[in-house]
């Protein structure tokens, strides 16, 4: 064995677990001043943030903006869905008439057009995702504003109800069909992909059909997600927290996200203990 | 990256291409070129399936070179 080798087994064998957990404290120590400090900022911060929002409450400028944002947001609900699929539809149109030209084109192994190709799919993938999304908050929003035009108004409520209805199947058609081609030349690209986006069980079938890289990056992208949602969850919560004090938004919407920041954690604990097991 | 592999080269000796090389060793077309990239360090197992199909030691096709980058 050569002499760094032996170094770092003789440094291995002479740490015993005291001075490990030496070093551990002295590393907290290190680090416990700038921890007060962000604290005391945060705290000092959040006091000044906060008496800002009660005087600008005394003003009612903060509620005029907010009812404004609101009833802009329910009097375009109903017809989101309708737009998105007249939007979206050209633009998977683009999207996939290049990639399969490209696919065409292509000799099996050139990497780079490979990779021109596979990215268009991600990219219809990833904006028929955005575009659900939205569809799907609009859906409920739209909904909010039907209740409140109304049956009396009868003419108007069902010319809502058709764009409300007739939008989101033609969104959630449109999006279906470009989620279909995009996997379907996705499996011809790799013909060891499996799963129909038609099956239940179609997320199932499809890792399992991936191999060790493509698991390793999906599981980065997916611990990726998981550290922008706790990010985005906190800054909810504190929305949550300014609207209870500003506008009475009640608990419902603290309460949803504290339901989504529980599961989301207590499914990574577990699923970590789980494979800590193994 | 530190593992340096001649696995396009071993490819060659038997006339297969990255799709073919994907199906004997289980794994997809892309993960065969990321291997001859440099882009993905192979497990052992995989390491060890590549090998057995060109009846060579892992050592014949894979070699590591600490540059400082592996941390």
């Amino acid at each position: 064995m050569n002499n760094d080798t032996n170094s770092i087994i003789n440094d291995v064998v002479t740490s015993d677990k005291e001075q490990i957990e030496n070093a551990i404290i002295k590393e907290d120590k290190t680090k416990l001043k700038g921890f007060f400090i962000l604290l005391l900022i945060s705290f000092i911060g959040g006091g000044v943030v906060g008496a800002l929002m009660a005087a600008m409450d005394d003003t009612n400028i903060i509620m005029s903006i907010a009812d404004a944002v609101i009833a802009f947001i329910e009097g375009i609900s109903v017809y989101v869905s309708a737009v998105l699929a007249v939007v979206a539809l050209p633009v998977f149109i683009v999207l996939y008439t290049k990639a399969r030209k490209e696919y065409e084109a292509w000799d099996g192994e050139d990497e780079e057009q490979y990779k021109a190709i596979d990215g268009k799919l991600s990219m219809m993938l990833f904006i028929s995702s955005i575009v659900m999304i939205i569809s799907y908050v609009f859906m409920i929003t739209g909904f909010g504003r039907l209740m409140s035009i109304g049956k009396s108004q009868s003419m108007l409520f069902w010319i809502s109800f058709a764009f409300l209805i007739g939008g989101f199947v033609a969104v959630t058609v449109v999006i279906t069909i470009a989620q279909q081609k995009a996997v379907n030349l996705g499996r011809a690209m790799n013909p060891e992909k499996r799963g129909s986006v038609f099956d239940t069980k179609f997320q199932k079938k499809w890792i399992k059909s991936c191999d060790e890289a493509e698991k390793k990056m999906i599981h980065e992208a997916a611990f990726a997600a998981y550290k922008a949602t706790n990010t985005a969850i906190m800054i909810i919560w504190f929305l949550c927290l300014a609207g209870t004090i500003m506008f009475d938004i009640g608990i419902l919407p603290v309460l949803i996200i504290g339901v989504i920041w529980m599961v989301q954690t207590v499914a990574y604990f577990v699923k970590g203990m789980q494979l800590e097991k193994r | 990256m530190p593992l340096y592999n001649r696995l396009k080269e071993f490819r060659a000796r038997i006339d297969v291409n990255q799709q073919q090389m994907g199906a004997l060793v289980g794994v997809s077309r892309q993960t065969i070129s990321q291997i001859e990239r440099g882009d993905y360090s192979p497990s052992v197992t995989l390491a060890l399936k590549i090998a057995k199909v060109f009846d060579a030691k892992v050592e014949d096709i894979f070699d590591y070179v600490d540059d400082g980058t592996d941390k």
